[in-house]
């Protein structure tokens, strides 16, 4: 018996219905897994498979005998999302702040202080004790957004010493991801930006490395799967001695703390003394055994990303600290210079080792009046002499000599030979030194090219203006005139060099005029095995030419200066005999401001180890302030017992 | 067997074809729960020994479904539709525990049952034995008889609130209704009411607020649900079956499957370990293992000896074609998320007697078609 034949066709109705649904089912499977199935296969390995950066730790900063200056730590830090804080901002880190013993409002002032980058979470505090970090894990629900995280933060056992030549890291700016420098880089990269840990980044840095995890929906990590793993940054080792370079800043600081107890006759009262610098270099091979500029900042300020303030306050500070003096500043380096024109009128024949000038207390061109240091004079005074007693009008004498010829070779239409300023070039001043430290100042060697070329940048200035000074430049500022020759001769004007230049140049002249690059990076050694992976070579930055005997000549009146000269006050008590200094003294005029104290210097005479070169800004004069630095600094060079750095009795030029 | 009797008439590829499909539920359900309860220490087979032991259970009630005549079960519809009535009543008082927001389980021990899986069964029972009490086709009284015992069941599944299996009722009562021969006017007005009734349910706030969202969260998958991933799961769904492809990722080898991506994936999403481990291949084979036994369930119907059997026939294709649309449906998205189990393969042991008696009254009609 069999249903009504009426039914036959809604079953069939219903049949098709249901053929149709799986039709439509099938349809759709054939869509995702056949057509689809690769994209779909995209995603689950996505679901499956996540990618953590695996930070590589920086290399370490070492200096000659191997002592870490700069390493790392990890700490363990609370960071700070605000982003996740919501409308619960208040609450979390009012909870926080009583969790971590501090207030709401200092941690407000960090999240508000911080310049990194917006994606991660911000450091609160670091080195925090595990307990709260414990407690900050097991109530998470009730600190959304806070989080412990593990810092690697650069560490400096050393304290700030060389802060300028180690430099410091931070989050790479928008501005550097566009450099090419910095090309491959990635947003949020930390990079050194100043000293070696930006001139060595490329070494230091290591390779983040990659670990591959595979998590669960739970985000639990399941198992690794293999990755790359980080390639650790290599270390860098310094020629820089730590024990010399604490030793020269105690020394600078002494040097600047003696300065401001002098009395300035001309300003009244003492000298303002603000800062200092001193540049210790191997002339054999162009290493620097201390680089040191004061003040400084303390780099342990910058571990972990500088705040704001801290930042400001360094950038808006009237002692510059940021600004590494020895290298990246430029000054006039008055007498200190003296040894360079007496070169360059060797070579010009306005001077022999013997010839001598009446060295009165001033010196008179046309109209135009110039002051020795010392109103008496010096009678008749030859090079060694010149040297010894830095006489102003032995130079004058010199270059207005050379001024002489100059104008002699333009009025018959050729090129002024320009001595002084040649002679100064192959010492390698008025260009940037090859140091391995970034914003190397290139100085100025001014010559008449370079005077037009000045004029012509600033005559708008100088003809808008309407004092008597202006207007005269305004129509003939262009023109070298014979008492620019005096100003280069006895290192005023115009003239500026860095620390360093004079470092460089004074190596030179105490190694047969065969100057090295200087450079602080030594080595840079595979960090597992200490092995050397690049050596920093010695390489000649140039070699001075000067004719036979002139070296000599100049050495002879430089050794003179600290034996009985105007270092000898502050060199009273050296065993000059075990270790013969050749210097001079320099005291630089940039007025208003009270003088600059100068003193370049190599020692031993004969076989040259160290130059030493030392400035204090404003200090008053080289033999007073400056040499007395120096004296200190050889003598803990010697190994002999350092005695306190005391202002000098000198008050020559 | 003797002459003559009924198990001679037996259909065995409609008993196959459901064991087969259990027994790659079985498998779905290892794959979905081994490393789940490794990673706890706990027996990895443990969750599919229970299945199984549904499966035995169901196997019997199947054989108990076909020992009677189902004629005689006409006579007793007004007695399955009250017992019907009171455990759907009795599942709203505390006797009743909640899971997922719906009140719908009795705990009795070690076993959980869900009234509501054998409710469909017995509704088909009920709306057959009256839509199907003469050979002429049901007029007014009938389906007004039926639909109100029907509208009964469905007041209390509403109740409690499980707005999947009272789609289920109304895919029941609508392929019984078609064919029992009703005039197509009725079929028409009850789609109707069907249609307002959905709208007025979301409007009248009956439904409870995940049940709104999931609706939601399929007509927008863009949107914020909120955290509560209704989105999430259904492309995590996507994910794993795409993922596996023509020829599957290997059986046990689902990464979306053993990292427990698919959320509620050994009950509701259990397509997706198929789709998953077993690919395009595995997926189609289901597919056709399901049409093969709702084309026998519609032969069945066409050949009942009487109407009673054939609507019966009608309700089983009915219920299994439409929950199994509608569950895979929502793994693949095509269908909104409801919680509706894919009938002998999802894990929980009420769906599946109760599936399996429904299987059992299936035989029961062809074996005595010519009785």
């Amino acid at each position: 018996m069999h249903p009504p034949s009426a039914l036959r066709p809604r079953l069939l109705a219903l049949s098709v219905l249901v053929a149709l649904l799986l039709v439509a089912l099938s349809s759709r499977l054939w869509y995702l897994q056949v057509l689809a199935g690769e994209r779909y296969g995209d995603l689950a390995e996505g679901n499956r498979v996540r990618q953590v950066v695996v930070e590589a730790p920086r290399g370490r900063i070492l200096d000659a005998s191997g002592r870490v200056v700069v390493g790392n730590r990890a700490a363990w830090a609370v960071t700070v999302k605000p982003s996740l804080l919501g409308d619960r901002r208040r609450e979390v880190l009012g909870r926080l702040a009583r969790l971590l013993g501090t207030t709401r409002a200092r941690l407000e002032a960090r999240i508000a202080d911080y310049t990194g980058s917006p994606l991660r979470g911000i450091p609160v505090a670091e080195d925090v004790p595990t307990g709260q970090l414990f407690h900050l894990t097991e109530h998470a629900d009730r600190f959304p957004g806070v989080a412990p995280e593990v810092l690697a933060l650069r560490e400096y056992p050393a304290g700030p010493a060389a802060a300028h030549v180690l430099g410091y890291v931070g989050e790479i700016s928008p501005e550097e991801l566009k450099d090419r420098r910095f090309r491959g880089y990635a947003p949020g990269d930390i990079v050194g930006k100043a000293g070696v840990e930006l001139t060595y980044d490329k070494w230091l840095r290591g390779r983040d490395g990659v670990q591959d995890l595979e998590v669960n929906a739970a985000g639990e990590v399941v198992r690794a799967l293999g990755g790359r793993p980080p390639a650790p940054g290599r270390d860098l080792q310094l020629t820089l001695d730590l024990n010399l370079q604490v030793s020269v800043e105690r020394a600078l600081a002494d040097g600047m703390r003696a300065a401001r107890r002098l009395p300035d006759r001309e300003r009244g009262g003492t000298y303002p003394a603000p800062a200092a610098t001193a540049v210790v270099l191997d002339p054999g091979d162009g290493a620097l055994l201390a680089l040191a500029s004061l003040p400084q900042y303390d780099p342990r300020r910058f571990v972990g990303g500088i705040s704001r303030r801290d930042f400001a306050r360094y950038a808006d500070h009237p002692g510059k600290p940021l600004l590494h003096r020895a290298v990246q500043s430029a000054y006039p380096p008055g007498s200190t210079w003296k040894p360079f024109s007496a070169l360059a009128g060797l070579e010009a024949g306005v001077i022999t080792p013997a010839s001598t000038y009446h060295c009165p207390g001033s010196f008179t061109v046309g109209s135009y009046t110039k002051r020795d240091w010392t109103p008496r004079g010096h009678g008749a005074v030859g090079l060694t002499d010149s040297l010894r007693l830095s006489c102003d009008v032995y130079y004058y004498n010199l270059g207005a000599q050379l001024g002489v010829a100059e104008q002699a070779q333009e009025a018959r239409g050729g090129k002024a030979a320009e001595q002084l300023q040649a002679t100064a070039r192959r010492f390698g001043f008025g260009q940037r030194p090859a140091i391995d430290l970034p914003y190397g100042a290139e100085g100025t060697v001014p010559t008449r090219e370079w005077r037009r070329r000045f004029w012509e940048q600033s005559r708008k200035t100088y003809c808008a203006g309407s004092s008597d000074l202006y207007r005269e430049l305004c129509r003939g500022g262009w023109r070298w005139q014979g008492g620019d020759n005096l100003n280069l001769a006895i290192g005023q004007g115009d003239l500026q060099v860095s620390p360093l230049q004079l470092a460089v140049g004074y190596g030179a002249l105490a190694n047969g005029g065969t100057s090295y690059r200087p450079h602080v990076g030594r080595a840079v050694l595979d960090p597992a095995s200490g092995r050397v992976v690049r050596g920093v070579a010695p390489r000649v930055a140039g070699v001075a030419e000067v004719p036979a005997g002139a070296l000599a000549a100049v050495g002879q009146g430089l050794a003179s200066v600290p034996a009985a000269g105007t270092a000898a006050p502050a060199f009273a008590g050296f065993p000059l005999h075990r270790f013969p200094v050749a210097g001079k003294t320099g005291t630089a005029d940039l007025p208003p401001q009270a003088p600059f104290a100068w003193f370049a210097s190599y020692a031993p005479v004969g076989d040259p180890k160290f130059v030493v070169v030392v400035m204090v800004e404003q200090g008053g004069h080289g033999g007073e302030s400056a040499a007395p630095v120096a004296r200190a600094i050889y003598q803990k060079l010697f190994g002999l017992p350092v005695t306190p750095v005391a202002g000098g009795a000198d008050r020559s030029g | 067997m003797r002459e003559g009797s009924p198990w001679r008439h037996l259909d065995p590829t409609v008993v196959l074809a459901a064991l087969a499909l259990a027994t790659l539920g079985l498998l779905a359900i290892y794959s979905s729960t081994f490393a789940g309860l490794r990673a706890q220490g706990l027996p990895e087979a443990s969750v599919m020994r229970r299945q199984l032991l549904s499966l035995g259970l169901g196997l019997v009630v199947m054989v108990a479904a076909m020992v009677v005549d189902y004629r005689r079960l006409q006579a007793w519809a007004g007695v399955v539709l009250g017992a019907v009535v009171v455990a759907l009543g009795l599942v709203l008082t505390p006797l009743g525990s909640a899971t997922n927001g719906a009140q719908s389980w009795f705990e009795l021990g070690p076993w959980q049952v869900q009234p509501s899986e054998y409710a469909k069964v017995g509704a088909i029972v009920t709306l057959a034995a009256v839509l199907g009490a003469r050979r002429e086709a049901p007029g007014p009284r009938r389906l007004a008889a039926g639909l109100a015992a029907i509208a009964l069941v469905c007041a209390e599944i509403l109740l409690q609130p499980d707005f999947g299996t009272f789609l289920v009722f109304v895919a029941i009562l609508f392929g019984v209704l078609l064919v029992s021969g009703v005039q197509l006017r009725w079929l028409l007005v009850l789609a109707l009411v069907g249609v307002l009734g959905t709208v007025g349910m979301f409007k009248l706030n009956v439904l409870r607020e995940y049940q709104k969202e999931r609706l939601t969260a399929f007509i927008d998958p863009g949107a914020d649900d909120g955290g509560r991933g209704f989105t999430y799961n259904s492309r995590q769904a996507l994910i794993a079956i795409g993922s596996g492809g023509v020829g599957g990722k290997g059986y046990l080898r689902g990464t979306q499957t053993n990292l427990q991506y698919v959320p509620e994936q050994k009950t509701d999403f259990i397509f997706t370990v198929i789709g998953e481990e077993l690919g395009f291949a595995g997926a189609m084979a289901l597919l056709a293992l399901l049409g093969l036994l709702l084309w026998r369930g519609l032969r069945i119907a066409a050949v009942a000896r009487d109407p009673f059997g054939a609507l019966l026939a009608a309700g089983v294709v009915a219920m299994l074609a439409f929950q199994a649309f509608v569950n895979i449906g929502m793994t693949v998205g095509i269908m909104p998320i409801t919680g509706i189990p894919l009938p002998f393969v999802s894990y929980g042991g009420s769906s599946l007697v109760a599936t399996f008696l429904a299987v059992g009254l299936l035989e029961n009609v062809h074996m005595r078609r010519h009785l």
